[in-house]
């Protein structure tokens, strides 16, 4: 009785599609392959990925930790989330090293499998990732902070108001709210907007002074920043708005306590979970 | 003392197998393997003789998730033992051959076994044999 079903990969099988790994063990690459039943494309170091960015543009990304020369697979994460934003990437180590694991998630990691191998989990993990993505990029209202994004309507919105923006501005946003948080270089930003399309800095600068300008209209608490050498990111301001959003949940667990029961057999009073509190 | 092989672990690989339209993805896994992890034993090995840890350290960690993939979980656990050790500040060179010896035997009695349990025709000589280190 064979523990997974590989019927569920048909989604992503055929066509063009194919998986990346990371790994100095070539094992790795062989199985992932077999498991899934698609091309990979097996690279050994981060370099040699990075010099292949431009021609590859996978399903799923398996990245090793511990590489060879003392390459470690987490420093190119955020490179990899910033190049395809909206390929899974799966961590694959041999190590459960709680803080690596943590790591590579906060920057970038979608989800991670420990060695050996597990043919049902890996396919599990990747197609949970990858119907994340999928949903996260197919809704028409994103949301980032105290900003709204309509696509359809092409209108921004946010505490200060409603503006309403170019296509190619309203796309650019998107892709931004989308990276959650990712440095995007322009070169990447173009090539996604843009596609084959060649468009100078000038051009992407003009657009992403309006894009700002609309955000400015809508929000004091979300910009676009430039990190230097690096590209653009969204980002909050501050954690303001986070401190607002905490004032405010305080204020209404004030205003409307829940009502306090007895345990049974128990002598102090706690809270129960049908509260009245709404958020 | 661990198990030699991990059960579960094969039989997941043969399953891959079945399932897909390369009939010898068993065979050319442990194949995959055999170079593998006759490479990590030479070069501990060789890195073993001039005192170059890192180097151990690298190769046995490599080790420990190709032999764990395949299903070799004693040899796995030997490697990472190896690993923990090379990561030592305070380094232990007889220890590391003694490691290296039990790693060496621990792998030829897992390829014989994982021969038999894959069904494979691959001569017991293509295992290769180290030089003393």
């Amino acid at each position: 009785m064979k523990r997974w079903d590989k019927s569920a990969l048909s989604g992503i099988q055929g066509g063009n599609s194919y998986t990346i790994t990371l790994d100095d063990d070539p094992i790795v690459a062989r199985m992932v392959q077999e498991i899934l039943g698609i091309k990979t494309f097996a690279f050994v170091n981060a370099s040699e990925l990075k010099a292949n960015f431009d021609q590859l543009d996978p399903i799923g990304v398996f990245v090793d930790i511990h590489l060879a020369g003392d390459e470690c697979g987490l420093d190119i994460v955020p490179q990899i989330k910033a190049r395809w934003p909206y390929c899974p990437i799966i961590v694959v180590t041999s190590d459960y090293a709680e803080s690596l694991v943590g790591q590579a998630l906060a920057i970038g990691a979608d989800d991670f499998i420990l060695k050996p191998i597990r043919p049902g989990e890996l396919i599990a993990r990747l197609l949970t990732r990858k119907s994340e993505i999928d949903l996260r990029n197919n809704q028409t209202i994103l949301r980032f902070g105290d900003v709204t994004l309509n696509l359809r309507h092409k209108s921004l919105n946010g505490p200060k108001g409603q503006v309403f923006q170019s296509p190619r501005e309203v796309e650019i946003l998107a892709y931004l709210i989308r990276s959650q948080g990712v440095v995007i270089d322009k070169a990447n930003l173009k090539r996604r907007i843009w596609g084959n399309i060649s468009v100078s800095d000038n051009a992407l600068d003009r657009k992403l002074f309006e894009v700002r300008k609309g955000i400015r209209a809508v929000s004091d608490s979300v910009e676009i920043r430039a990190v230097y050498g690096q590209g653009i990111v969204l980002r909050h301001k501050s954690f303001k708005e986070d401190q607002v959003l905490l004032d405010d949940f305080e204020s209404r667990l004030r205003a409307s306590p829940p009502s306090p029961t007895r345990e049974q057999g128990g002598s102090s009073s706690q809270w129960t979970s049908s509260s009245t509190l709404k958020l | 003392m661990d198990q030699l092989i991990d059960i579960e672990i094969v039989n997941s690989i043969r399953d891959v197998g079945d399932m897909s339209e390369n009939d010898g993805f068993a065979e050319e896994l442990l194949k995959l393997f055999v170079e593998q992890s006759e490479l990590a034993v030479r070069s501990i090995g060789e890195a073993t003789a001039r005192a170059d840890f890192d180097v151990v350290k690298y190769y046995a960690h490599r080790l420990k998730g190709s032999a764990a993939n395949v299903g070799a979980r004693q040899l796995s656990r030997k490697a990472s033992e190896l690993e923990e050790l090379a990561k030592d500040g305070a380094l232990d060179e007889d220890r590391v051959r003694v490691l290296l010896d039990e790693l060496s035997q621990v792998r030829e009695a897992s390829l014989t076994e994982l021969r038999r349990l894959f069904g494979t025709a691959e001569s017991a000589g293509a295992s290769g044999s180290f030089p003393p280190c």
